[in-house]
């Protein structure tokens, strides 16, 4: 049978309210012609939907899915997905829960 | 504090068990004006009540000024009339009713269009920019215009800016500078009735769980639209009928279900599937629409305008072309602009090749002189929704609608392109005028604690149950349904086979709805799980009503009635009481206007003027500018 090729994901967990320290949650999902966010709504649908992130429109419009990609600020609809790799929240803000970070005061896209 | 232990279903076969730390907290707030939704309609219409002197309470489900809604995702359509003086509100109105095939509610048409240059010189001032010229607005033409100049309002930087990026950076500091309440993060389940006033709303904070009760004396609907039942659409997914479903279950009087409106969407190459490139072709590089058979159909559809007719007729003729057998590979037609000369589409390029969409058209490696982008169409816009008079006021006391989620017939049986943005600022400035004279003279109204109880705990059952099934295994098939019998060429036979797997939804699915996340914070599963309730009733609305209307009209095409019906100027609307629907029509009022004789509200047909329209209209911008 057709085994679609499976990317790692090296998932970034962290709840200030419990947790000390961030840890990295692994997953294997299939990831060809997928976008970051199709990724991370695969393993939300389908393997653990505890982590906490936000997605809207899908489209680039609504800015909300700022995240980090091996170290590297994209909108997670718009970046394609790649073998490997670690996604974490976007740098520049304050990290709410895992994925999540605090938006209120971001002028404009940051990425 | 809710006893989770006291919590009944009657579904059988699942285990219900309390959940340590499930009870809710709830935080009670009182205002004057409770405005439900955050997009441009909420904002104009909290600005206009705080300037009457009301206390606002501004709720989102997301972000504010980011997600939920189509607000921010606008591109750069304004139809504003008065820019030339041949453009007057009677012309603005007459291509409104045109497009809508004659069934629009023509008081409600006159009352919002009648304010839109208002709106334009507001949006002026407040920093919002615009392609001008001499001092006047330099308009764009759209679909359904029928002067050549146009008058389609279009931001400065277009295509590289939008208008919704633009509205982005100036309600939210609108807002904050008048110093408005916005509650971000509330989801709000379900409108607060006393008797039969609304009083208020009940939701949740989705960044901790808790339960805020919202008393107000007046209370605005401004959630949008449903684009999230369809799998594709050019608005946010996370619209979901909200506003709709909470009127409903709230005893409105709801309008117009049965028209769904979509545009042209890319199907192929994948690296543009879903994208609008089409319709910019169509709009902006003159495109061309071709069958398999290397036909331009659209000929047979509108022989005058071709292309550039309305969308309901658009998607129409793609939708039977394709259901002929004439498609593309990929199951679309094709768009293109191979007839025009190099020179034309280069120097088009040059506007458009920066902007996000054009640049991956280029990655995918297509050449506009030569080859055609696959077509089909995709969820653009919920027409169905509360009935509400030229006061933007539903039936019942307290409850006003604006926005999308306000039909009112406004729209008839297809929206007029550019119309929504205009729309949603006048009924912002009504509303908001209305809602504050009201709350004025009225006596706040106690809530009913049991129905808070009673809202709290239906919604708590799908963090309680144990095991059942999960909102993504089910929202793919409702979606499925939806775009498969509730699309173009509906039958009684399929409408009929829907409506059947919608009652094993509401039967089998909903009692058995639960979610895997316990978390109280940040919960969007279970945020997506409410959804899905309302998803499913408004499913339910739309096919009642599909059912009913036995002809083919704007964005209501029946396989089994292909043709309009003269019998058929109504609108349906449509009741739940009790936990029943109760369905009827009304005739359409030709109070200003009727179609042409002979014709039966055909968009291709002009109309026949019956009395001049007497109501306040603001002055032209000709005369202002």
């Amino acid at each position: 049978m057709f085994q679609e090729e499976q990317a790692t994901v090296q998932l970034y967990r962290f709840d200030p309210e419990v947790d000390t320290e961030a840890r990295y949650d692994e997953f294997k999902v299939p990831y060809q012609g997928r976008s970051v966010l199709d990724v991370l709504l695969y393993i939300y649908q389908n393997l653990d939907s505890t982590f906490a992130f936000r997605w809207a429109c899908e489209k680039h419009f609504c800015r909300c899915c700022v995240v980090s990609v091996n170290k590297k600020p994209v909108l997670a609809c718009m970046a394609p997905a790649e073998k490997n790799m670690r996604i974490e929240p976007h740098p520049k803000f304050k990290v709410t829960k895992d994925l999540l970070v605090d938006l209120s005061h971001s002028k404009e896209t940051e990425v | 504090m809710i006893p989770a232990a006291s919590v009944n279903t009657t579904a059988t076969g699942v285990r219900l068990q309390p959940i340590e730390g499930c009870q809710v907290e709830k935080e009670f707030i009182e205002t004057d004006v409770l405005i439900i939704g955050a997009g441009i309609a909420g904002c104009r219409a909290a600005i206009e009540a705080h300037k009457h002197g009301m206390e606002v309470v501004l709720t989102t489900k997301g972000l504010f000024g980011k997600d939920a809604g189509a607000t921010w995702m606008a591109a750069n359509g304004y139809q504003c009339w008065g820019i030339y003086p041949n453009d007057t509100l009677d012309v603005h109105v007459e291509d409104t009713l045109r497009c809508g095939w004659f069934l629009n509610n023509q008081e409600n048409v006159y009352a919002f269009l009648a304010h839109v240059p208002d709106t334009a010189i507001e949006l002026l001032r407040w920093g919002s920019r615009y392609k001008m010229k001499e001092g006047q607005f330099l308009p764009e033409w759209q679909l359904g215009c029928s002067t050549k100049e146009g008058r389609s309002i279009t931001p400065a930087q277009w295509p590289h800016g939008e208008l919704g990026f633009n509205y982005s950076r100036i309600f939210p500091r609108l807002i904050r500078a008048r110093k408005i309440a916005v509650l971000e993060d509330l989801f709000i389940i379900d409108l607060l009735t006393n008797k039969d006033t609304v009083v208020g709303a009940v939701g949740i904070d989705i960044r901790t769980g808790r339960v805020k009760v919202v008393n107000a004396k007046v209370t605005i609907l401004a959630t949008g639209g449903y684009e999230g039942l369809y799998k594709v659409t050019t608005a946010n997914p996370n619209l979901t009928g909200d506003g709709q479903a909470m009127a409903l279950r709230a005893g409105v009087d709801m309008i117009d279900f049965e028209f769904n409106q979509t545009l042209p969407l890319a199907v192929w190459p994948p690296e543009i599937a879903g994208h609008g490139v089409p319709f910019k072709l169509i709009l902006y590089f003159d495109g061309r629409m071709y069958n398999s058979d290397n036909e331009r159909f659209m000929a047979k559809w509108d022989s005058v305008k071709m292309e550039r007719s309305t969308r309901a007729i658009i998607s129409r003729a793609i939708f039977h072309e394709i259901k002929a057998g004439k498609a593309s590979p990929h199951g679309g037609i094709y768009t293109g602009a191979t007839h025009r000369t190099k020179d034309f589409i280069d120097e088009k390029l040059k506007e458009f090749e920066r902007t996000p969409v054009f640049i991956k058209l280029k990655q995918a490696g297509i050449d506009l002189t030569k080859d055609y982008i696959e077509t089909a169409y995709g969820m653009h816009y919920s027409q169905g929704g509360c009935n509400m008079n030229s006061k933007c006021e539903t039936d019942k006391p307290g409850l006003y609608a604006i926005g999308e989620v306000a039909s009112g017939g406004k729209d008839g049986a297809d929206r007029m392109m550019s119309n929504a943005l205009p729309y949603c600022m006048s009924m912002g400035i009504i509303a908001g005028r209305e809602a504050a004279r009201r709350a004025k003279v009225i006596e706040r109204v106690e809530i009913d604690e049991a129905q808070v109880e009673r809202i709290c705990r239906d919604a708590l059952l799908p963090l309680q149950r144990e095991d059942g099934v999960r909102v993504y295994e089910v929202k793919p098939l409702l979606q499925d349904i939806m775009t498969r019998e509730t699309g173009y060429g509906r039958t009684e036979e399929g409408l009929k086979t829907a409506l059947s797997e919608i009652e094993g939804y509401k039967e089998e699915i909903i009692p058995q709805l639960y979610v895997a996340n316990k978390s109280k914070g940040f919960n969007f599963e279970w945020i997506n799980a409410l959804e899905f309730k309302n998803l499913v009733l408004i499913s339910e609305c739309i096919i009642r009503n599909a059912l009913l209307r036995t002809e083919s009209r704007g964005l209501h095409d029946r396989w089994d009635y292909p043709s309009p019906d003269r019998d058929w100027f109504r609108n349906i609307h449509l009741r739940l009481a009790d936990g029943a629907f109760r369905q009827w029509t009304t005739p359409v009022d030709f109070t200003y206007w009727q179609p042409e004789p002979g014709s039966l509200g055909e968009p291709q047909h002009k109309g026949v003027r019956r009395r001049e329209y007497k109501g306040w209209r603001a002055e032209p911008l000709y005369k202002r500018m």
